[in-house]
């Protein structure tokens, strides 16, 4: 491993002019991750034909400084007004805006920059570490591993909706029926498209998540009145620490660790992103919990566990793409197509033949989840009050920035009307207590359990003992079974125990 | 009186002011070149490369402008080119025999490849049958004679790899098994280093990097000399092949200048050198030559038309 060539891209980012091109891709990075409906594959889209003119090697400074500072930028809104900036954020919700409600935004602000900055770091640093046997774990994830990794996170399902269970399915069945819109790859028909254009690539997932979660929140805030924190003690926001919130990462280091670790696994398998590293996470979190009742409460941990998957993703996303020049995310793939159009060709041999441009990335995405996460300590006192402002000047500001961001993505008013549509079905929905977060899970796994299971179907020519022959897909199945399980199990530990259980 | 001559003054004053200057094309406003696919791919890349070169080529003050417009496989961008004014000012590259194949097995489509404008074609970029490197397969005869049918890992059906894939087992005959639903060509790549696959039809320049690398091995070229070499010359003509096409209507003297322009781009040391990085093969070809070549490649897959029908509800 070529320790002195990384010293060296770190070097360089130090020294010379690259690193006015990493704080400006930090800074993009953040506002794009705040407003919802934007984000890094966006972000890095637009950047694209600016870069034209730049040194490869600047170039991949400031997308690393946009892809690493995404993440947190959009857990602040999600903290703040309940709206996930990002996809990859949707988890931090549950926890997040609980805790801003209760006027402990700094709080949350604090433990999710933290976890995004270490998180972060972690993810890169086990790439470095994986780096020789990275071709090995890209082969060991198939269609079948895709397809157990899916139904994992629709397990997720099970475990967010506490209480709601039948609500919770409900929710998740309409997301997979919403999921199954559009062209199907394996067998080629279209599905619901109504015979329109629009549709043949099925609904488009920003402008659905950013309506569920943005326009609903604010159709609900309007209606309520008053601001976010209001109706707490305002002496609760003079004790709310944004330190506070930095220590408890530390107190809570082994969610942090797990937390990152799947977020590096799932980063690295192709078609799962951050979305689902962050539910994963946050399930987890939740199942290894001694009290498992406080989540969706307000649980530090809440926060903790998303945030350091959704950053450690970054790292894992670039395993595939130092063993065989492939991305792992949507975001990687736009980074790849940055070097392209520096004439540097992505392949298998791209750790030997372009070294200094990827361990300049890697260099780049380090410094960013710091620099960002900095920025974000540094703002949260000033950001939390967001929670304090009315709503008549906050919905009217969100809801503007929000659909501007939905219509910014392809400039097509039908995404804003399907974002509106999806607005006023999530607040109905919110009405009725029905959970939106599962309808979205569904949504965006969906369509990698349908296609992975077929294909799964045609390599094994219908012969579905395939799964237990191998061994990638032995350990997820256990996983599985040992998620749905756990409930169960501790209910039995408990009435054993003599204590009563929550009914469910 | 006197109002009237002020009024008069006033009106015409403000009639000469606002009458719009008259800037000749290819100056009045950005050249907008649509490639109906995401960032990163070849057509992009293609149309990157060549919009400051037609820039240059247009002379001083021409800003060329590369939209991408991605969607429904290729369609949404491909309509857009389609239904844009013929003014000279909106151009955009097409994925042959993508459209070529979607008209001949009768899909429903919103645009009509035939009436395009054709302007020029750029480069031939061939396909390749590719396998993996640790596979004990060497030629063709080898994946036909696996004993069972082989496994083709694809994009999915309305893909041109998938098509020609069809239409040259079909030929040959060997069985084989379309795995599709695999995302690009990485997706593909990995499924046969993983070995669950026997082989995909991929562009060559894409495979050339793994071939280097050992990871994958080349069982036949789809070039008019592999197909050849290989027994069936008739498949040489598949392929994919990069053209750029204006809307329908485009007056003959506009589509003239646009294909001067156009040759000139293509002849240009740069975009030589961009086609030989790709490893596709540099063949220009004028506005008649390309519109020809199209209507040939139109009969061509015609042929073809029972091998491509669509998936009935039974399975094969």
């Amino acid at each position: 491993m070529n320790f002195d060539l990384l010293l060296f891209a770190f070097q360089e980012v130090i020294a010379t002019d690259a690193i006015v091109y990493l704080m400006l891709g930090v800074v993009l990075g953040v506002t794009f991750g705040i407003i919802p409906g934007l984000g890094g594959t966006t972000a890095l889209a637009l950047l694209i034909p600016f870069t034209f003119n730049m040194e490869p090697f600047d170039a991949m400074m400031m997308a690393g400084g946009v892809m690493g500072a995404t993440s947190f930028g959009g857990s602040i809104t999600a903290i703040l007004i309940n709206t996930p900036g990002t996809a990859p954020n949707a988890a931090t919700t549950f926890d997040g805006y609980p805790l801003a409600k209760q006027g402990k935004a700094g709080l949350a602000l604090g433990a999710s920059a933290t976890a995004s900055a270490i998180g972060g770091l972690i993810g890169l640093f086990t790439l470095l570490l994986v780096i020789p046997i990275a071709k090995a774990i890209v082969l060991f994830f198939g269609p079948p591993e895709f397809f157990l990794l899916a139904i994992l996170g629709l397990c997720a399902i099970a475990i967010s909706c506490r209480g709601k269970l039948l609500r919770g399915l409900i929710s998740g069945a309409f997301g997979l029926m919403l999921a199954f819109v559009g062209f199907n790859s394996v067998s080629g028909g279209e599905r619901f498209t109504m015979g329109t254009e629009y549709l043949w690539d099925g609904l488009p997932l920003v402008p659905v998540l950013t309506g569920m979660f943005a326009i609903s929140q604010m159709l609900e805030l309007t209606l309520k009145g008053g601001a976010v924190a209001s109706g707490t003690d305002s002496s609760n926001m003079k004790i709310d620490r944004v330190f506070d919130g930095v220590v408890a990462v530390f107190t809570h280091w082994t969610v942090l660790l797990r937390g990152s670790f799947i977020g590096t696994i799932i980063g690295a398998i192709p078609g799962l992103g951050g979305t689902v590293a962050g539910f994963i996470a946050y399930t987890s979190a939740v199942q290894t919990s001694k009290d498992p009742e406080s989540f969706g409460t307000g649980n530090i941990v809440g926060v903790i566990a998303p945030e350091s998957a959704n950053n450690a993703k970054d790292g894992g996303s670039l395993i595939p793409t130092v063993a065989f020049g492939i991305p792992g995310s949507a975001e990687t793939a736009l980074f790849l197509g940055i070097l392209v159009l520096h004439g540097i060709e992505p392949g298998p041999s791209i750790l030997l033949e372009h070294e200094k441009e990827i361990f300049g990335l890697i260099a780049a995405l380090t410094a960013s989840a710091v620099l960002a996460s900095i920025i974000g300590l540094i703002a949260a006192p000033w950001m939390r009050l967001i929670t304090a402002i009315n709503v008549h000047i906050l919905v009217p500001v969100v809801v503007a920035v929000s659909l501007t961001g939905v219509y910014v993505l392809k400039g097509q008013p039908t995404d804003v009307i399907v974002c509106l549509i999806m607005g006023v079905v999530g607040y109905v929905m919110m009405k009725f207590d029905y959970p939106r977060l599962t309808l979205v899970i569904a949504f965006v796994l969906g369509e990698t359990a349908e296609r992975a299971f077929q294909q799964t179907g045609m390599i094994s020519d219908g012969d579905y003992t395939i799964f237990f022959g191998r061994l990638a897909s032995i350990i997820l199945m256990t996983g599985i079974v040992f998620t749905l399980a756990l409930p169960s199990l501790r209910r039995w530990q408990l009435r054993r125990a003599g204590k009563v259980p929550v009914a469910d | 009186m006197k109002k009237l001559i002020i009024v008069t003054t006033v009106l015409t004053a403000v009639a000469l002011v606002s009458a719009p200057v008259k800037a000749e094309w290819p100056k009045d406003k950005p050249i907008k070149i649509v490639i109906p696919y995401s960032p990163g791919g070849g057509f992009d890349t293609y149309v990157r490369g060549l919009a400051p070169v037609i820039a240059k080529q247009l002379g001083a003050g021409v800003t060329v402008v590369p939209e991408n417009i991605p969607g429904a496989g290729g369609n949404k961008g491909s309509t857009v080119i389609y239904r844009a004014k013929p003014d000279g000012y909106t151009i955009g590259i097409v994925n042959v025999p993508g459209i070529t194949v979607a008209k001949a097995r009768g899909d429903k489509l919103s645009f009509d490849p035939a009436k395009y404008s054709w302007l020029v074609k750029v480069a031939d970029s061939p396909y390749g049958i590719a396998a993996s490197g640790k596979s004990k397969m060497k030629t063709m005869k080898d994946l036909c004679n696996l004993g069972r049918p082989a496994k083709l890992a694809q994009t999915g059906p309305t893909s041109s790899g998938y098509v020609t894939g069809v239409i040259i087992m079909k030929t040959m005959g060997c069985p084989f098994k379309m795995i599709t639903g695999y995302k690009g060509s990485s997706g593909a790549v990995t499924a046969m280093l993983r070995g669950e696959v026997d082989a995909s039809v991929r562009p060559l320049g894409t495979v050339a990097k793994y071939v280097k690398s050992g990871d994958l091995k080349v069982l036949m070229e789809v070039t008019p000399k592999g197909a050849k070499a290989a027994g069936y010359p008739k498949l040489g003509q598949l392929g994919l092949k990069r053209m750029l096409v204006g809307p329908p209507g485009m007056s003959a003297d506009l589509v003239k200048k646009w294909s001067d322009a156009l040759l000139r781009t293509v002849n240009t040391k740069e975009i030589k050198a961009l086609v030989k990085k790709r490893r596709d093969k540099h063949a220009p070809a004028g506005a008649a030559e390309t519109q020809r070549l199209h209507a040939e490649l139109g009969k061509f897959y015609e042929q073809y038309k029972h091998l491509m029908e669509k998936k009935k509800k039974k399975k094969k």
